[in-house]
């Protein structure tokens, strides 16, 4: 190998991955590790540092109950909207994929609550959801019923969050399983077609089984976006004067909104927070490699 | 001759050396100074003026929420970025502030306290005695109401009449029952109970923490005792306070009284009832009291000269005749400074809105001369979170009673509050 040549195959690829490179480390890597060094601390932020070791970890683990009820919290909230956001999803777009006029009208229709922004969401869903003069309530009085304050009481609050996620997702999740059916070969359903499949059975057996990897994506998109859920629950709670930490009685308290009182309330816990966001990190990734094994291992059979 | 055009240009040499110098010294002493905040009703027209009648001082504000204020310093300091040079402080969140300690000690600068307001100088002094901000403005607070709907189910709309009727809590219970019955449960005195409960709290003389206790029980037995009481009479409506519902109340013919420091006037009453000019009146509550206020402190961060010119910008704005008249025209603040807090000074310009009602002299003489502020602790905030959501709980579900609510409003703030040095009681 010539010296030149030798040249261009170490000198160049060093440049051009050197930007990604450095700004990983500086971006990614470093407030990572740097985060990890901050959970062994007792640190407001503004104060000395004094380090702790494991005590962060040891309460989260032993004492703090509103920890562990933020992840219940967070749980209960995703694992109603976001399944029913995927299989919502599904079937728009099984629908979509066959409506030959204003397709791509309805397509954005669908689209438009992923691209709003939380703060607007966060109206839309006062507006729908509020006792006194929310467009529900109305419509339930109109036939009769009490108006139910769904937003201000514990029993509510967390399933109108639940239904913001659907609302927001669906359209989003239709776009993507749009794309996989549009991968999908035409023949399959040809074939299937011509031995008697109906339309239902040719969902089922061709377009759900071939859409797994969109769908093993989605899973764990959303998986993640569900521990990480901060803006929908806290918009909803947000306001000068009638502020509350976690919404009714802390039902809407998510990890992030937790973690984000303890690092940035009026009495922050720098150190602590860290130690929580490192918990959710390995929360996260445990859940995604189960979620990952689960869906791939049935393939690999 | 020769000689003559020497000493000619001499002397201009001499005259334009004359004028260049002080040029230069105005140059060198040019300051900029930052300021964040969330009232740009307040603050800019005031750094406007100030900077037009102090040109060698310029001032960058940089928009911050309300709820963000306190969190964006924290930010910034947790990262070594800059901090604000002047930092508004709110009343609430006042106790973190001093427990930070990143503010200047006022009084280093030959801040003369004894023309101020006591109970806000006290208020904006920490346990070392350092006065670490100044407060805007005085925010004394009564009852507003509707003459209309005070006429109608009342007998009158007088405030003095009014007054003397609604002098105790126990005559609100009484008149709720009364409205209650008359009106068939659809007319209410207030709109809100978390508004009740804010009142009642700000009203409410019982520290929230002493001796590293935080006294919860006693607090919100003081406070949801009478929002209880109220509840129960049918007086209060569940709207939550501050949401752009509840603010549709203003203009409605179904809620009578709204607790009202005097910047709601502008902020609520006037924005969310346009219309209502000459309908609206006001009492002193049962006991007089202040709600609110937001006090101006000094990084301690920032170069001397930007804190000389900071602490000049604070007492420009509260105790000088321009600041406090620009406050006063463009936001409504009346300064706590006494010696420009006349009678005259404080009148208001939107007595009108009031039906002709001299509310000026209430609210800044028969109010303000009372109030008392109950002092302030680190855990406000916590404690005003906890309040907001056990007194939703206490209109949402009518079968929930005081004890309930009180030893809710404990395990709440138990989850919330986790230093270790403070107990909860």
């Amino acid at each position: 190998m010539n010296k030149s040549m030798k040249k261009y195959r170490t000198t160049w690829p060093i440049i051009f991955l050197a930007p990604f490179c450095i700004c990983f480390l500086l971006f990614n890597l470093f407030p990572i590790l740097y985060s990890f060094y901050m959970s062994t601390l007792d640190w407001a932020g503004y104060n000395d540092k004094v380090f702790v070791g494991m005590k962060n970890f040891i309460n989260i683990f032993t004492n703090d109950k509103v920890f562990w009820k933020s992840v219940l919290n967070t749980l209960r909230i995703g694992l109603v909207g976001f399944p029913v956001a995927i299989i919502l999803g599904l079937i728009f777009a099984e629908l979509l994929s066959n409506v030959k006029r204003f397709k791509n009208t309805l397509q954005t229709a669908n689209f438009l609550p992923y691209i709003t922004t939380p703060v607007a969401i966060g109206m839309i869903f006062t507006f729908i959801f509020e006792e006194h003069v929310g467009i529900l309530n109305k419509l339930i009085e109109h036939f009769g019923g009490d108006a139910v304050n769904f937003i201000g009481t514990a029993k509510w609050a967390p399933l109108v969050i639940s239904i913001m996620i659907i609302w927001r997702n669906t359209g989003y999740f239709m776009t993507m399983y749009l794309a996989g059916i549009t991968s999908i070969p035409e023949d399959l359903y040809e074939a299937a077609r011509i031995d008697g499949a109906s339309r239902i059975q040719c969902f089922f057996k061709i377009t759900v089984p071939l859409l797994k990897s969109v769908t093993t994506f989605l899973v764990i998109t959303s998986t993640i976006y569900m521990f990480q859920m901060f803006d929908e629950a806290n918009l909803l709670f947000t306001n000068q004067s009638s502020s509350t930490v976690g919404g009714p009685q802390q039902s809407c308290l998510t990890i992030v909104w937790n973690f984000y009182n303890q690092a940035f309330g009026s009495n922050p816990r720098m150190g602590y927070a860290s130690a929580m966001s490192c918990v959710l990190f390995v929360i996260i990734a445990v859940v995604s490699v189960i979620g990952l094994r689960l869906m791939n291992g049935k393939e690999e059979d | 001759m020769k000689k003559k055009l020497i000493s000619v240009f001499m002397a201009a040499a001499v005259a334009v050396s004359a004028f260049a110098v002080p040029v230069a010294a105005e140059a060198e002493e040019q300051v900029t100074l930052t300021y964040w905040g969330w009232d740009s009703n307040y603050y800019e027209p005031l750094i406007e003026a100030y900077m037009e009648s102090h040109p060698n001082v310029k001032i960058e504000a940089t928009a911050t929420e309300w709820g963000d204020m306190l969190t964006k310093v924290q930010q910034a300091l947790a990262s070594g970025s800059e901090l604000p040079t002047i930092i508004p402080m709110d009343i609430t969140l006042i106790g973190n502030w001093k427990k930070m300690g990143i503010t200047e000690n006022l009084l280093d600068y030959g801040l003369d306290t004894s023309v101020y307001n006591s109970a806000l100088i006290e208020a904006a002094t920490d346990a070392d005695g350092n006065v670490i901000g100044l407060f805007e403005n005085v925010c004394p607070a009564g009852i507003a109401y509707k003459r209309d709907l005070a006429k109608e189910y009342f007998g009158t709309d007088d405030p003095d009449e009014l007054a003397e009727m609604f002098s105790s809590y126990d005559a609100y219970v009484e008149k709720g029952k009364e409205v209650a019955e008359k009106s068939d449960g659809s007319v209410f005195l207030f709109h809100s109970g978390q508004a009740v409960a804010e009142w009642l709290y700000f009203a409410s003389d019982i520290a929230n923490v002493s001796d590293d206790t935080i006294n919860m029980t006693d607090k919100m037995t003081d406070v949801m005792s009478k929002l209880v009481e109220l509840r129960d009479a049918g007086a209060v409506d569940s709207y939550q306070n501050g949401t752009a519902e509840a603010n549709a109340t203003y203009a409605d013919d179904n809620h009578i009284f709204y607790p009202c420091p005097d910047w709601a006037l502008t902020y609520y009453i006037e924005s969310n009832d346009p219309d209502g000019s000459g309908n609206w009146g006001l009492i002193k509550a049962p006991s007089g009291y202040s709600h609110g206020g937001t006090a101006m402190g000094i990084s301690s961060s920032a170069s001397d000269e930007q804190k000389e010119a900071a602490y000049d910008f604070i007492t420009w704005a509260v105790s000088s005749e321009e600041g406090a008249t620009v406050a006063k025209d463009k936001a409504g603040y009346i300064t706590q400074d006494s010696t420009i807090a006349t009678d005259e000074f404080c009148k208001r310009s939107d007595e009108e809105f009031f039906g002709g009602q001299d509310i000026s002299t209430l609210y800044y003489k028969d109010i303000a001369s009372i109030i008392s502020i109950a002092t302030p602790s680190a855990f406000d905030n916590d404690i005003v979170s906890v309040r907001n959501d056990v007194a939703q709980q206490l209109m949402n579900d009518t079968s929930m009673t005081l004890e309930d609510a009180v030893s809710a409003a404990v395990e709440e703030l138990g989850q919330l509050v986790t230093d270790e040095t403070v107990t909860i009681k």
